[in-house]
């Protein structure tokens, strides 16, 4: 019983959990598909913000990486999903393995505005190879493959049974990088959050940690493109657009970035408001912009440890309280 | 042989010369302190063999091997331990994280990243040996940041201790200590010793006389005199630069 329950209380089986009943009492399956989506673009985003600290502009580059290595592999290569999302995904950390590379030698604010005019640079390059990308028209005859594994298949075209597939990759990636961040590895990555100065006084080449941890994050950034482009079955330029980058930013510090998991919350949140409010009103922008700095003024725990809070006060345990000297 | 040797080693900043040719050697085994009014040079030579400055000239060796010009992360590699002078910890990480990240650096597994971190043993209780060694045992879950000033210099000397140094920099490892607490360092150093080579800066004679083996005194980049303490003491020169100032 006692086992049960603390089986219960790790997040990642809540999470699971709370993900597989959604849809069925959520109505809008297409919506929630892309809460998932935008869920793990931002926690992918947050192996730099929360665990490595740093602050990167550039993930719109490596989340339209790989919704256009998708899309491009899918129109003409009629490739097999499974091997399109793990080739999108590789490419989208050898962007970020490219990017990082460079990037990684600045610091702080210099380090943002690098992997921000990477991003714009991407983002005209993609404008000029009009053959490959479809330019401003956008990249189009995307369909969404069958799931074919050896003589087995399987149709996604049906809301639902994508919704669940979205779900096994997330639940997937979302194990992996627990797995990351729980690791020695991980640990470094949080001493250069901590001191990076530190960090390499006790021998660690923190450069070459810091360019790990963006290709992680690029990986499974880029493996979020890949799924949104088979959800949506187009590619448009706009994905690669640095107001993308911004908004993972405002997902994951709405969420917390202090967990694994608050920025899908974030996630969650801004794209359900989007979807409500941009119907109702077209300056809902202005609404998410209030928010977001009564967040940051105020609750910079973001959603995520309000949660933990609740939580630990309605499972009130026994707690060893360290008392700060 | 020495364990360490500066050659000619220059460092300007701009047009000032902070480290001006200054040539040591320190044999391994002894306790040797640095001292000089502030501005001497004393830190800015410690972050040159520890990495953290490039020289504009000169040579460090260590072991026989050229260290100049590394990174601090590859001195640290080969075996130099550095303490700081203000608190250079990992803040919101635990007193036993803290060290476990130090012992960890030289461990294959640090490039690990699917495994759990407790999967090596070894490095949970080397860390655990110098929690206990820094006498910290009992705050070991506690956040770095919440240590009193004491305990955070504790913290510091056993981070450095953690990988392991055959030469072992300090940089004022009592500064801001209570006289009582700076007692205890003073044991502390004399128990590392036994173990490691260590240099030290410090202001507070009565460590620097009781504790070294040799002393040396810097005083605007040069180094005016090295020698037991009591030869120092009785410098002419050292008495003007220095300890006249302040007796």
């Amino acid at each position: 019983m006692k086992s049960v329950l603390r089986f219960l209380k790790d997040p990642f089986v809540v999470i699971a959990m709370v993900s597989i009943v959604f849809p069925f009492v959520f109505p809008f399956t297409d919506l929630a598909t892309e809460m998932l989506i935008f869920g793990l673009l931002a926690v992918a985003f947050n192996l730099m913000l929360g665990y490595t600290g740093l602050l990167s502009f550039g993930h719109a580059a490596l989340f339209g990486t790989g919704a256009y290595t998708m899309g491009i592999l899918l129109v003409r290569f009629q490739v097999n999903i499974f091997l399109g999302m793990l080739a999108s995904a590789g490419m989208a950390a050898a962007i970020a393995l490219l990017i990082g590379w460079i990037s990684i030698r600045r610091h702080g604010i210099y380090f943002a505005m690098l992997t921000l005019a990477f991003n714009e640079v991407f983002y005209f390059t993609l404008t000029q190879f009009r053959d490959l990308t479809g330019g401003e028209d956008g990249l189009r005859g995307i369909y969404r493959p069958d799931l074919v594994a050896g003589p087995a298949s399987l149709s996604v075209q049906e809301p639902m049974r994508f919704y669940f597939f979205v779900l096994f990759i997330f639940l997937l990636s979302l194990l992996a990088m627990r797995r990351i961040t729980g690791s020695p590895m991980g640990s470094v990555f949080k001493a250069i959050r901590e001191n990076e100065n530190r960090a390499e006084s006790v021998g660690y080449k923190c450069r070459y940690y810091k360019i790990v941890a963006f290709v992680f994050s690029g990986f499974f950034a880029g493996l979020a493109g890949a799924l949104f482009c088979i959800y949506i079955k187009y590619v448009s330029l706009s994905f690669c657009h640095w107001s993308l980058s911004g908004e993972v930013i405002i997902m994951a510090l709405l969420g917390g970035i202090g967990s694994l998991y608050g920025p899908l919350i974030g996630a969650a949140l801004v794209t359900l408001m989007q979807d409500i409010l941009a119907g109702m009103w077209e300056r809902w922008l202005l609404l998410l912009g209030i928010i977001f700095i009564i967040f940051v003024m105020f609750f910079q725990g973001g959603v995520w440890s309000g949660i933990e809070a609740l939580s630990s006060r309605l499972f009130r345990k026994p707690e060893k309280k360290e008392i700060p000297a | 042989m020495a364990l360490l040797k500066t050659t000619k080693l220059l460092k300007y900043f701009g047009s000032l010369a902070c480290v001006y040719y200054v040539d040591l050697e320190f044999e391994e085994g002894r306790i040797y302190s640095i001292i000089g009014p502030n501005g001497a040079g004393k830190t800015s030579l410690l972050n040159l063999i520890s990495g953290h400055l490039a020289p504009s000239s000169g040579e460090i060796t260590f072991r026989d091997r050229k260290i100049d010009g590394l990174e601090s992360s590859q001195v640290s590699q080969l075996g130099i331990g550095r303490s700081f002078q203000l608190n250079n910890l990992f803040p919101a990480l635990s007193v036993f994280e803290n060290v476990r990240l130090a012992v960890q650096s030289r461990h294959p597994g640090r490039y690990n990243f699917f495994s759990n971190i407790g999967a090596y043993r070894e490095v949970n209780e080397k860390a655990d040996a110098i929690v206990d060694k820094i006498g910290l045992s009992p705050s070991s879950a506690k956040q770095a940041q919440y240590l009193s000033h004491g305990d955070k210099r504790l913290l510091e000397i056993g981070i450095a201790l953690a990988t392991d140094p055959a030469l072992l920099l300090m940089d004022e490892p009592t500064s801001g200590m209570a006289p009582e607490e700076t007692v205890m360092m003073l044991g502390f150093i004399r128990k590392l010793a036994l173990e490691h080579t260590i240099i030290f800066i410090e202001h507070k004679m009565n460590i620097v006389m009781s504790i070294s083996d040799q002393v040396i005194v810097m005083n605007q980049g040069r180094v005016i005199a090295t020698g037991t303490p009591a030869a120092v003491q009785a410098d002419p020169e050292v008495r003007r630069a220095y300890l006249g100032g302040i007796d």
